[in-house]
């Protein structure tokens, strides 16, 4: 008795566990089509670029060293793909690390400016200084200060990222709406709370906006840095094949930058999809 | 009496009031150029009261309710609340409000919203909330794990009914709850919030423009005037209680509103 019931048990959960792969490989099936259709644009576009690009140096009998056919550029990019893989693994840190560390520090400092005008008013002229002293004014200085290694690119990746973080996170952490701010005050919500559990999470989408912006300019931060002093990264790369008029690597290692920023713009928006499916909802 | 809230005035804790409400006067701004919101304002109600306050706009309702919650210190005046300072009120979670914005946060669902309530200052005030209950009484039980943006506006604002009424406050302030809520839904959350009142016994003082919402839910309304505000009336309202929306047909009723209208 108790094994025919064993039994009729048992045929549901099969039923159930082919049901559940259906669903799932229906999921995949989704994934792949979407990927496949977010690539299309593009590639179809880049390809009528790189078409045009080819045939106006073969029109034109451009010489290589001025700009080479992409043919050029792509086999320079397949028969080193190991070493601008290494680069771009190099640079790609680099970035990372500065993103983390101007985030970290963008959000403390905006946490104390949205609680304080006083220190509102008295930090940002030094923000506002850190912003419009270019990079490539911070990096020889920086490379004097901090020598050749890592620490310089991840430096004024980090100060390039800053700026914009900081701006949005402020302006995020009071954007409260006023009633759900009254609700905290009428229950005597510390201010901790009130940060934690009301300011941050609406500052999120504010912080998101300006991660997408800040990820894509570190790398520029960290190329810039190995520009000025390095001996590996892609920065270093391209200053190198720049002074030997080798076009082809230089092209190459825009390709491998762009890679670089593709790859961290999806992350952010995966990362973003995660943790505001809150806020997804409002957009129509 | 200054701005800085002295312990509750031991005259006013006499009073036995809930709510009471003495010399209070209200500027918005620093001295030369600050704007007169309110003057002179006395108001007392008794436990288990409902009072609503009606009157033109600007005329500084929304400033009583704020000074009566102890989120605006007045400029003048006391206010005290079961005999304690309204910061003390406050810090012992005895007061519930609602306002025209549901304010849910978005990235909770309707139980998590409410449940917030004893989580956030968690050493005061009731450790643990009977949702179920709750939202059996707005009529939100199917909603407990849906978020704000899945609801309508009237549910989103049942829900902020539910989440005043959690942490059984003795006081409960609402600017203009209903206001932005389609006519039907609104004259049916009228004798729903009555329900709710009558079960829960909370001392409500109710802001709103609808002179027939006022009479329909209220003891007392009081109309509030001139700039800065001050009380042009106390109209006790003598219906029968438990009311049924079919009394707002009755004759009693529509001259409490015609009596209300001509004084605003
Ligand atoms: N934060 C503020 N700063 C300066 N003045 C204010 C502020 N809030 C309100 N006031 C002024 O105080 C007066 C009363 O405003 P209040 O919001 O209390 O009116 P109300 O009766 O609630 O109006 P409504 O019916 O439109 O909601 C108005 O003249 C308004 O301009
Ligand atoms: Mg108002």
């Amino acid at each position: 008795m108790s094994t025919a019931r064993g039994e009729q048990v048992r045929a549901p959960v099969a039923r159930r566990q082919a049901r559940e792969l259906a669903r799932s490989l229906v999921a995949a099936y989704r994934v792949v089509r979407r990927v496949a259709a977010s690539l299309l644009p593009p590639v179809t576009l880049g390809g009528l670029v790189l078409l045009l690009w080819d045939a106006w140096v073969r029109l034109r009998d451009v010489p290589i060293w001025l700009v080479p056919p992409p043919g050029l550029v792509l086999e320079r990019l397949l028969e080193r793909w190991q070493f601008f893989l290494e680069q771009g693994y190099v640079t790609l840190g680099e970035a990372l690390v500065g993103l983390l560390i101007g985030t970290l520090g963008a959000l403390l400092l905006a946490v104390a400016m949205a609680h304080s005008r006083f220190l509102e008013r008295g930090l940002y002229p030094l923000a506002i200084m850190l912003k419009v002293t270019p990079v490539v004014v911070w990096a020889p200085l920086f490379v004097l200060w901090f020598g050749f290694g890592t620490m310089p690119k991840v430096f004024i990746a980090a100060l390039i990222a800053f700026f914009p973080m900081l701006v949005n996170t402020v302006t995020g952490l009071r954007a409260v709406p006023p009633d759900a701010h009254a609700v905290f005050r009428s229950i005597h919500a510390s201010t901790a709370e009130v940060l934690w559990r009301l300011r941050l999470p609406f500052a999120l989408p504010y912080l998101f906006a300006a991660l997408r912006v800040s990820a894509l300019l570190c790398v520029i931060g960290a190329v810039v840095a190995e520009w000025s002093g390095a001996d590996r990264g892609i920065g270093h790369v391209i200053a190198v094949a720049n002074s030997n008029l080798d076009t082809a690597t230089v092209f190459a290692g825009i390709i491998t930058l762009t890679f670089i920023g593709a790859i961290l713009n999806a992350a952010i928006l995966l990362l973003e999809r995660r943790i505001l499916s809150w806020h997804d909802a409002y957009l129509p | 009496m200054t701005a800085l809230l002295p312990p509750p005035d031991p005259a006013l804790a006499r009073t036995g009031a809930l709510l009471a409400i003495r010399g209070v006067s209200h500027a918005y701004g620093p001295a030369p150029r600050s704007v007169s919101a309110l003057a002179g304002i006395d108001l007392a109600l008794r436990s288990g009261e409902f009072v609503s306050i009606i009157g033109p706009t600007g005329c500084g309702k929304s400033t009583l309710l704020r000074i009566a919650g102890g989120l605006l210190p007045p400029t003048l005046g006391a206010v005290s609340i079961d005999g304690a300072a309204p910061d003390e009120a406050r810090l012992h979670k005895r007061i519930g409000s609602v306002f025209q914005d549901p304010a849910l946060l978005p990235w909770l669902n309707v139980r998590g919203n409410i449940e917030l309530m004893a989580r956030v200052n968690r050493r005061h005030g009731p450790r643990t909330i009977d949702t179920d209950a709750l939202l059996t009484s707005v009529g939100l039980s199917d909603a407990a794990e849906m978020r704000p943006h899945q609801l309508s506006g009237g549910m989103r604002q049942r829900a902020a009914l539910a989440r005043a009424f959690a942490l059984e406050p003795a006081l409960l302030l609402m600017d203009e709850p209903f206001a932005a809520l389609d006519e039907i839904t609104r004259e049916a959350m009228r004798y729903e919030l009555l329900r709710i009142w009558e079960r829960r016994q909370a001392t409500v003082l109710f802001v709103t423009h609808s002179v027939r919402e006022a009479v329909a839910l209220s003891d007392r309304v009081i109309v509030l005037a001139g700039t800065p505000g001050q009380l042009r009336a106390d109209v006790p309202i003598d219906l029968p209680r438990p009311r049924r929306h079919e009394d707002e047909r009755s004759l009693p009723f529509l001259d409490l509103v015609d009596r209300l209208r001509a004084l605003l």
